[in-house]
């Protein structure tokens, strides 16, 4: 293949997915007037926020090629604990430092496994999935906990210069990760030991620990997330974040980060989960039936994938 | 009239001409052996005779009359079976169902199958009971219920690559009585060996390959040891050649103590350049394995390496086999492979300072001249050669005291080849202590200073420069045992 | 296991003194819900009252042991079994032991799949719809525009309370319109999201009706957040709506009675035992709903 052609397509398989969202965006400004309005757009944004958080963690999973079912989970009890300690007295800045901690765990609880048990991480968090659940279930002992003091609906419903709070916890989130895996050494050994893992260990990259890393930071990620829910609920719920792990893959996935590991980034997850969510809202603005939007929803995910596939047939 | 004809059978892989032009005849009832040295072209004329690989020209006769096989499986119907350990045998079922795999009738009556496999294994001498799962042998046993499978299939050609270095003495001796059985049962058999003491204990006829073509073939009365090593060398004609430098003092000394190996004791002087000679399941990989903390243990300059991250601490690096599954990460980029192993030394607080990470690739795709030289693009869009050259500056970039390497040449390109030599010769004048694990015994004999030739696990002989190669091909094939 | 299960099943077991009343067997889906706790209270209030010995089961929301359960009160030869099945197909092949050995089942808030019924006792979703409907009319004073959200596509809930809903507005108050109709899935942080999206695209909205609860206050969240006046009905009369509507925050909540039901069931079941006729094909009994609303707001 000459140069030229090369990089038309490296082009193309890079910037494929960014063109893909405009023209979703783009038909829906056609179909309605509604959607392409500030107040809508920012609307979007904050209802991704979620998502989008749990996807970044979940990115940084994946490009270690690994996979975390268990970020619903984790969602669920990180956001009961901070709610459950609030409503207990604590100050909501402390329970919700206490929250962000919790997920940490749980990832760890999540990447020793993995790491140093070497048990394949889609049954790892699958375990991780239930145990969690059924934590939240005990702290809870099943009922929703209301009554948070004003820093939760701060946090989730509050607009500081014009952006929901959400946004701007999910934008400075995105470009932590970001940073963190363009521009440290850490970020370099994730790609390293999801690209060839083999590779990373002779290279003396301490491959348990980057893996162990991921896994926390995915658990980071979903505590995060778990404390904007919270406060967008202004409640935390028992069955929170139930399924949560599909759309956080699909945004991954979407966003063209591969499921083997090792090629990808955190700024296509945002374009994926910006995706996900330009289509519930474009879907709800004009008013689709509920049986009709899983099946567009389904077949948008796989056509995204369809496309990225033909403009990167030359893998290596 | 042959059982089976070769004629004027070529290949090409890319640039590369692997065979070009070769007859090879087979009679029933004859051990022929194919014998050269490692590219030389057997593997791959086996393959097409086994239907694996389709030939670029060239025909094969079978009985006579043209075999056109596309593919295993219908080269398989028409008699012509290659045995391979692993690949075409089931793990999870019994001994007798793998004897009888693809004649099995839809209704298996166990009994009666297994009454029929132990006549069988009997009548081959082999106690091996028939109703054991296939995974419970070892492998060796398994190998024989492969050959014992050529007698249910009735084939007419068996070809056999390599099939002893995974088998004990003992194992050996029974494949040997087997394959004479087939021999006797008019089956033609083409044999692969390294091992000439193999090829002179088994063979009727042999046919030198070198360099894709015959340049031989002779019953084996009319050959000796020393005319078949003659014939693999040929004349030599060397693109490269080593500059003269003599190692500097003592370096250190590697203790290495690994399952399946003799303790060894490997003293290293600065600028050494030793070679690991030896054929596959020697024991050379292993010991190089060893040395780089990544099997058994091994003490090097008094201190225990525990993994790569030991050796690496203490000078020591590993060019492994593989680039492609164990040098690189394809999807990264060329020059942040390069800076995988110094990722500490280019980071302040966590971070990668981007100005002395660009500096230090850039340094190296000049020295060793990276093509293209865009450290932006992914490793595997590199050619061979240049992988190769990525995965070595990689390694030097940790500025290690020695180098250890398997097979740094393999599917190397001749130009980049002499390249590299250059380059490894000039690391050494500078200092650096080379381990070069081969079976390219060119490569041994041209660019060390003394080779050890691994058998059975053990050091079996140590060569000191001036090596001929003639003297390593010997010892290598077992030659002199032999004579 | 708890002691008062323990104690369940060594009346079961032991029979004895208990024999002299009639016994009659309830098997509940899970006591681990408030609704069932009180539902299950509902019915013993009801034994006492017609001199019943009730034996309660609690199958913990596992279809096996559910069945384990009923095995159980057949063995014990009760008079009538009472079944709120954890799965309505699951529950089948133990309705059909029970049929087999001659004992009339009747089955209470969730149906069955199979098998011969008597009686099946449940709230009237359809009619909860129409509640609703009939509120929002009066307090919209018959002219308005409305958003539907809905539960879980195919449910019965979500279609039986969509049906009572819209059916209401069509017959008798047709100058109030529904606007937008999208589901939520019963879940609260959906009810929010699609909420926020109605808003957007809906400049007019004047009251929300969602299938339940959860939805509802996921939706008063982003009603609130944009600071529109809308009023919101939801469904079922959680703990956390019935709190909302005495806050004045939701509008109204239509919620089912339990104890009714319980009470009911127990009713139906002491004619039975009293010799009383069993129905050929299963009758259907629906317990009333009542709108829960707050008098001190306005």
């Amino acid at each position: 293949m000459s140069p030229a052609r090369w990089r038309w397509r490296d082009w193309l398989s890079r910037y494929g997915i960014a063109l893909a969202f405009l023209a979703l965006g783009s038909a829906l400004a056609l179909l309605t007037p509604r959607f392409l309005t500030a107040a809508n757009l920012l609307n979007v944004l904050r209802q991704i926020s979620v998502n989008a958080l749990l996807a970044f963690g979940m990115t940084v999973v994946i490009l270690g090629a690994g996979i975390d079912l268990s970020v619903g989970s984790v969602l669920a009890f990180s956001g009961a604990l901070a709610a459950g300690l609030s409503t207990a007295g604590w100050p909501a800045g402390l329970a919700m430092a206490a929250a962000l901690l919790l997920g940490g765990i749980m990832g760890l609880f999540n990447g020793v496994f993995v790491a140093y048990a070497r048990i394949a991480p889609f049954i790892v968090t699958l375990g991780g999935l239930t145990i969690f659940r059924g934590a939240t279930l005990v702290y809870t002992d099943g009922r929703p906990i209301t009554g948070l003091p004003g820093g939760f609906d701060a946090l989730g419903n509050g607009v500081a210069l014009g952006v929901p709070v959400p946004v701007w916890v999910m934008l400075a989130f995105l470009g932590l990760t970001h940073f963190l895996l363009r521009f440290t050494a850490l970020g370099r050994a994730v790609y390293a030991v999801g690209g060839n893992e083999e590779a990373a260990r002779l290279s003396g990259i301490p491959v348990a620990g980057t893996k162990l890393f991921a896994y926390a930071y995915s658990g980071l990620a979903s505590a995060l997330g778990a404390l904007v829910l919270t406060g967008r609920l202004n409640s935390a719920q028992p069955t929170a974040g139930s399924g949560y792990e599909l759309d956080a893959i699909a945004a991954v996935v979407v966003g063209g980060t591969s499921l083997f590991g090792g090629r990808g980034g955190v700024l296509g997850t945002f374009v994926g989960a910006l995706i996900i969510g330009v289509l519930n809202n474009g879907m709800n603005l004009l008013d689709v039936s509920a049986f009709y939007q899983q099946i567009v929803k389904g077949g948008v995910i796989l056509a995204a994938l369809l496309i990225d596939r033909l403009l990167s047939v030359r893998n290596d | 009239m042959a059982l089976l004809e070769m004629r004027g059978v070529e290949k090409r892989f890319g640039g590369v001409e692997a065979l070009k032009g070769v007859d090879f005849a087979l009679e029933a009832g004859e051990i022929h052996a194919l014998v050269g040295e490692n590219g030389a072209g057997k593997s791959t004329l086996m393959k097409v005779l086994s239907g694996a690989l389709l030939p670029d020209a060239g025909t094969v006769l079978l009985d006579g009359r043209r075999l056109r096989a596309r593919g295993v499986a219908e080269a398989r119907r028409a008699g012509v079976v290659m045995v391979y350990q692993e690949l075409t045998l089931v793990p999870d079922l019994s001994v007798a169902e793998n004897l009888f795999l693809g004649r099995l009738p839809a209704l298996v009556r166990h009994r009666a199958l297994e009454r029929q496999a132990a006549a069988l294994l009997q009548g081959m001498g082999l106690s091996i009971p028939p109703e054991a799962p296939l995974r419970s042998l070892g492998a060796g046993e398994q190998q024989l219920v492969a050959v014992a499978r050529a007698f249910v299939q009735r084939a007419r050609v068996m070809i056999f690559d390599e099939p002893t270095a995974t088998l004990s003495a003992g194992e050996v001796e029974r494949l040997f009585e087997l394959i004479r059985r087939l021999r006797g049962e008019g089956v033609g058999v083409a044999y692969i060996s390294h091992r000439l003491e193999e090829i002179f204990e088994l063979a009727d006829r042999v046919t030198v390959l070198r360099d894709g073509e015959r340049v031989a073939t002779a019953p084996r009365s009319e050959l000796s040891p020393e005319r078949v090593v003659a014939l693999m060398v040929g004349r030599e004609v060397r693109a490269w050649r080593r500059a003269e430098h003599r190692p500097a003092g003592a370096l250190g000394t590697f203790e290495v103590e690994a399952e399946g190996l003799a303790s060894l004791q490997l003293e290293l002087r600065r600028g050494e350049v030793v070679g690991f000679g030896g054929v596959v399941g020697s024991g050379r990989s292993e010991a190089l394995q060893a040395m780089f903390g990544l099997r058994g243990r091994c003490r090097w300059r008094g201190r225990v390496l525990r993994g790569p991250r030991d050796a690496l601490a203490e000078g020591v690096f590993l060019v492994p086999p593989d680039r492609k599954t164990q040098g690189l990460v394809l999807a990264l980029a060329a020059g942040e492979n390069v800076a995988l192993a110094v990722l500490r030394r280019l980071q302040r607080l966590g971070v990668m300072v981007r100005a002395r990470e660009r500096s230090l690739v850039d340094g190296w795709f000049q020295r060793l001249s990276v093509r293209p030289a865009d450290p932006g693009k992914p490793a595997g869009t590199f050619s061979g050669g240049n992988q190769q050259k990525l995965v070595l500056a990689k390694g030097l970039a940790t500025a290690p005291a020695v180098l250890l390497m398997e097979e740094p040449t393999r599917g190397v390109d001749v130009a980049t080849r002499s390249e590299l030599y250059a380059l490894l010769d000039q690391l050494a004048a500078g200092g650096l202590s080379l381990v070069v694990s081969s079976s390219d015994t060119e490569e041994l004999s041209g660019l060390c200073d003394r080779v050890l030739v691994f058998r059975g696990g053990r050091v079996a002989a140590e060569l000191k420069a001036p090596l001929r190669r003639e003297e390593v091909v010997s010892h290598v094939t077992g030659a002199l045992e032999v004579a | 296991m708890r002691v008062r299960e323990l104690a369940a099943l060594a009346a079961v077991a032991l029979g004895g003194p208990a024999l002299a009343k009639d016994t009659v067997g309830l098997s509940v889906s899970t006591l681990n819900n408030p609704f069932f706790v009180t539902l299950r209270d509902g019915a013993r209030g009801a034994a006492q009252k017609a001199g019943l010995e009730l034996v309660v089961l609690d199958a913990q929301d596992k279809v096996d042991k559910q069945v384990a359960d009923v095995e159980d009160l057949i063995q014990k030869k009760v008079k009538v079994i009472l079944v709120n099945p954890t799965d309505s197909s699951a529950v089948v092949p133990a309705i059909k032991k029970a049929n087999a050995a001659g004992i009339p089942v009747i089955t209470v808030d969730r149906g069955a799949n199979g098998g011969t019924v008597a009686f099946h006792i449940a709230s009237d979703n359809v009619a909860g719809g129409r509640l609703a409907g009939d509120y929002v009319c009066k307090m919209l004073h018959g002219r308005g525009k409305v958003v539907e959200l809905e539960g879980i596509p195919g449910s019965s809930a979500a279609r039986d309370r969509g049906k009572g809903f819209n059916d209401h507005l069509a017959a008798g108050c047709t100058g109030v319109a529904v606007v937008a109709r999208q589901t939520a899935n019963f879940d609260r942080a959906q009810g929010l999201t699609v909420m926020e999206n109605v808003l957007q695209a809906q400049k007019e909205i004047d009251a929300v009706f969602a299938h339940n609860d959860e939805m509802a206050l996921g939706a008063l969240q982003a009603i609130k957040a944009s600071k529109r006046p809308i009023r919101v009905v939801g469904f079922d009369a959680t703990d956390d709506a019935v709190k909302s509507v005495n806050a004045c925050e939701m509008k109204a909540t239509v919620a089912q009675q339990p104890a009714e039901m319980g009470r009911l069931s127990v009713e139906k079941a002491a004619g039975v035992a009293k010799g009383g006729k069993v129905p050929e094909k299963t009758e259907f009994i629906a317990v009333a709903l009542r709108l829960v609303t707050s008098d001190k707001c306005r």
